[in-house]
């Protein structure tokens, strides 16, 4: 497994935290849109969630199914204590890689 | 809210291609209510897509596509094997060598089509019994009874070949050999253990 998350799976894991109990794909990727500003295909949010949950980041609960999905369940996702480990390394290894550029500080472009 | 449905034949497509992901499909359905039909469209032809080429990076060829990727490889080694056949002939010539006779039985080729394809099957099925599920030696022992059988297919059949242009030549001959090839393909199919279902 790799060290560091991409930028995609660690926005979805952000994404899964901020929504807490609520964590399932339509909500995901509203919170994905809205902070990207851009529409986000849903399989390739599950395809991101299947290959976090494989590595052991997201685990996943099926709901029960509601009339307004065609019967179908929402499949519910949490962050495990691996996964947020693996944002918080990310945190860092980002906040690094910030610092002490002079671009980036002081208000200059 | 939106009364209507999602489009059925993308519905259909998604619950065809991706079965097992019942949650994808419900979401999809559920945010339709504030999308469009090409919203929807796009979202399900991106969910096939993505799956096929899952399956394609996971899990072993499907038939069709791995005689399409099959032909495609054959093509393009029948091509090369012509340049470096007429590239050799040309310098056996040069050097004035021996020139085997061949194409002694050339009136008869049409009748050996359907005994190659018989023996082509029974060799195929060899190949599917020895290789145990090891894809190198199947594709080893593939080329090297494909190569005999055109060694022997231009002894055979084609008359003075070493002195005749190849290039034009070889396109019957890459013909009559996709006969015997497509027999080794059907020999191997119904000979390989690893491909057999378990009895119990």
């Amino acid at each position: 497994m790799r060290d560091y998350l991409t930028d995609f799976e660690l926005m979805i894991l952000l994404s899964v935290l901020r929504l807490g109990d609520e964590a399932y794909g339509v909500p995901i990727a509203g919170e994905l849109e809205s902070t990207g500003g851009r529409s986000v295909v849903l399989s390739a949010v599950y395809a991101a969630l299947d290959r976090l949950e494989a590595n052991g980041l997201v685990s996943s609960t099926l709901g029960d199914p509601t009339p307004a999905r065609g019967g179908r369940a929402k499949r519910f996702f949490r962050v495990t204590p691996a996964g947020l480990k693996a944002v918080k390394q990310t945190r860092q290894a980002l906040t690094q890689l910030w610092t002490g550029v002079p671009q980036l500080e002081g208000g200059r472009q | 809210m939106k009364a209507c449905q999602p489009p059925r034949l993308a519905l259909a497509l998604l619950e065809r291609c991706v079965p097992d992901n019942e949650a994808l499909i419900g979401d999809l359905v559920e945010a339709f209510v504030k999308e469009s039909n090409a919203w929807f469209w796009r979202q399900a032809l991106f969910a096939v897509l993505s799956r096929t080429s899952l399956q394609l990076r996971t899990k072993p060829f499907l038939t069709a596509e791995k005689v399409l990727i099959t032909t495609a490889m054959l093509a393009l080694l029948g091509f090369y094997t012509v340049v470096v056949a007429t590239l050799t002939v040309r310098l056996i010539v040069l050097s004035d060598a021996w020139l085997p006779q061949t194409g002694r039985f050339q009136e008869l080729q049409v009748y050996f089509a359907a005994p190659a394809f018989a023996a082509a099957i029974v060799i195929g099925h060899a190949i599917g019994r020895l290789d145990h599920g090891h894809r190198v030696m199947r594709v080893l022992g593939c080329g090297l009874t494909a190569t005999a059988a055109a060694c022997l297919n231009f002894y055979l059949f084609v008359p003075n070949a070493l002195l005749q242009p190849l290039v034009p030549h070889a396109a019957t001959q890459i013909a009559v050999g996709m006969v015997f090839i497509a027999g080794l393909f059907v020999g191997i199919d119904s000979g390989s253990p690893c491909e057999t279902q378990p009895s119990s």
